[in-house]
């Protein structure tokens, strides 16, 4: 029998937006939101299902659904098996299976091994780990799970005296790297994060604009294409329908009021781990501070964040992955393909 | 005497006259028949050469179809000879224990690994065969 090619992938299963790399050139991305037709008219219009972008933009036909919570699967946590982790692990699955899709749009499904790591959570706990593997059975052949840090560290090859923010929408994941995998003292999550900031700045713009009538998807975009917490920045206006007609509204203060809200959790992570390493290499995690995920992309942070090390450890030094949103796919996607084939076949055994 | 050698004279101009008026009538009718007949001649040439052009080129064509089959046949017959002798030599190998490529396992391309990294990849293999472990035992 002829053997299988096999695809190597990179997954980042987000809260926000879902990341598929793969080592056929292929790379994806697409919000995590999957929307089912609310009726017959609009199931002959849309489809079964539909994905990403195009479930938002046909938010008012059909019932919404984001799979993912502060970057594990939505569940009921009185009950493991309950209906509502079953339904999270079925969309979570069909948003898998339709980014996996993305991978093999060139080559023939039945000629290919798909052989995957997904990335998850710094501080996942193990049934999060099982639901990350329940979700890809049945859409990966082989699939390994390992921590979305460590995935950005492996990809940057920033495995020893490096710490990485992985600023993504549901959580912030801070990670110290020391030439080991990391334990549960090297690494630090906050659930401050993008989706923090959608919120306090719709609070903000709230209570600025009594009668604005908007929605968080509104101003989500908004805030991704200007999120800054520079004060040199220039004045922000967005469109808000007030009485039904579109205003333009100042709302300077208020972004960067709500982008400054995740930055002290972050610096006080930064700091506890810092402080809590061997006195001896501290330095070293000082000066090779790295930010990921798409909150790193925030204009102005990685200064924000130097010019706090400097005030409370002396000095820091803050860069940004170049490719923020990609980053952890594509760590994974390394890991996928450096890893030994023995340690493959000896999962496949367990399996 | 220079009376008949004048007379003479005349007669034979006379005669000459004569001859050039005749040849002319003569000619010019020819001329004349000859344009007549080509113009009219010219598209019944035409269309009665039609079917036997046409007729021409088919049995030129035929010609080369049978020409061609005759090559196709003869490369047809070199493959033949080329597939035996392989054949042949394929049955001489295997009689001395040589296995045919294609039943032959391909032989894995060995992944570079950097020692280095080697300490993760154990980690995180074994984090995860623990995990599946446990889905089992939940199962």
């Amino acid at each position: 029998m002829k053997e299988k090619k096999i695809l190597n992938i990179g997954i980042d299963l987000g809260t926000s937006r879902s990341v598929i790399v793969c080592d056929n050139g292929i790379r994806q991305a697409i919000p995590s939101f999957i929307g089912y037709p609310k009726d017959a008219v609009s199931l002959k219009l849309l489809g079964e299902m539909v994905y990403g972008e195009d479930a938002i933009r046909h938010r008012l036909s059909v019932k919404l659904y984001r799979p993912f919570d502060k970057g594990v699967l939505l569940q009921d946590n009185s009950d493991k098996k309950g209906e509502a982790h079953l339904k999270s692990t079925a969309i979570a699955r069909a948003l898998l299976r339709k980014l996996v899709a993305y991978a093999f749009e060139e080559e023939e499904d039945d000629k290919l091994l798909l052989r995957g790591v997904i990335g998850a959570p710094a501080l996942a706990t193990q049934n999060n780990k099982k639901d990350f593997l329940e979700i890809a059975d049945g859409v990966l052949d082989d699939v390994m799970i390992a921590s979305e840090p460590f995935c950005v560290a492996y990809g940057m090859n920033a495995l020893n005296s490096a710490l990485i923010v992985d600023i993504g929408a549901g959580t912030t994941d801070l990670c110290r790297m020391h030439g080991t995998i990391p334990g549960p003292d090297d690494q630090i999550t906050t659930f401050k994060a993008g989706d923090y900031v959608d919120q306090v700045f719709l609070e903000l713009i709230e209570n600025k604009y009594k009668e604005a009538n908007f929605t968080v998807n509104m101003i989500k975009r908004f805030k991704e294409e200007n999120a800054s917490v520079s004060e040199h920045g220039e004045q922000l206006f967005i469109e808000l329908p007030i009485k039904g007609k579109p205003t333009s509204c100042d709302v300077t203060n208020e972004l960067r009021e709500a982008c400054h809200a995740i930055v002290p959790d972050i610096v006080e992570g930064i700091r506890k781990l810092v402080a809590t390493f061997d006195p001896e290499f501290q330095d070293g995690l000082k000066q090779n501070v790295i930010l990921a995920g798409g909150g790193s992309r925030m204009i102005g942070l990685h200064k924000e964040i130097e010019s706090y090390m400097k005030k409370t450890l002396g000095y820091g030094k803050v860069t940004r992955v170049e490719d923020s949103l990609y980053a952890g796919a594509n760590g994974a996607l390394m890991l996928c393909k450096d890893m030994p084939d023995e340690y493959w076949d000896e999962l496949k055994k367990r399996k | 005497m220079k009376m008949i050698t004048k007379t003479s004279d005349y007669s034979i101009a006379a005669f000459e006259y004569a001859g050039m008026v005749s040849y002319s009538y003569i000619k010019r009718s020819a001329l004349a028949l000859n344009f007549g007949m080509i113009k009219i001649g010219q598209p019944v040439k035409k269309v009665a050469s039609v079917p036997l052009d046409y007729c021409t080129q088919q049995m030129d064509k035929l010609g080369k179809v049978f020409q061609r089959k005759n090559e196709i046949e003869e490369r047809l017959i070199a493959i033949d000879d080329k597939l035996e002798r392989i054949i042949r030599r394929l049955a001489d190998i295997e009689k001395s224990g040589v296995v045919v490529a294609e039943k032959q396992k391909p032989a894995k391309e060995k992944k570079q690994i950097n020692e280095g990294n080697k300490m993760f990849f154990k980690a995180i293999a074994d984090e995860n065969i623990q995990l599946r472990h446990q889905q089992e035992g939940n199962q």
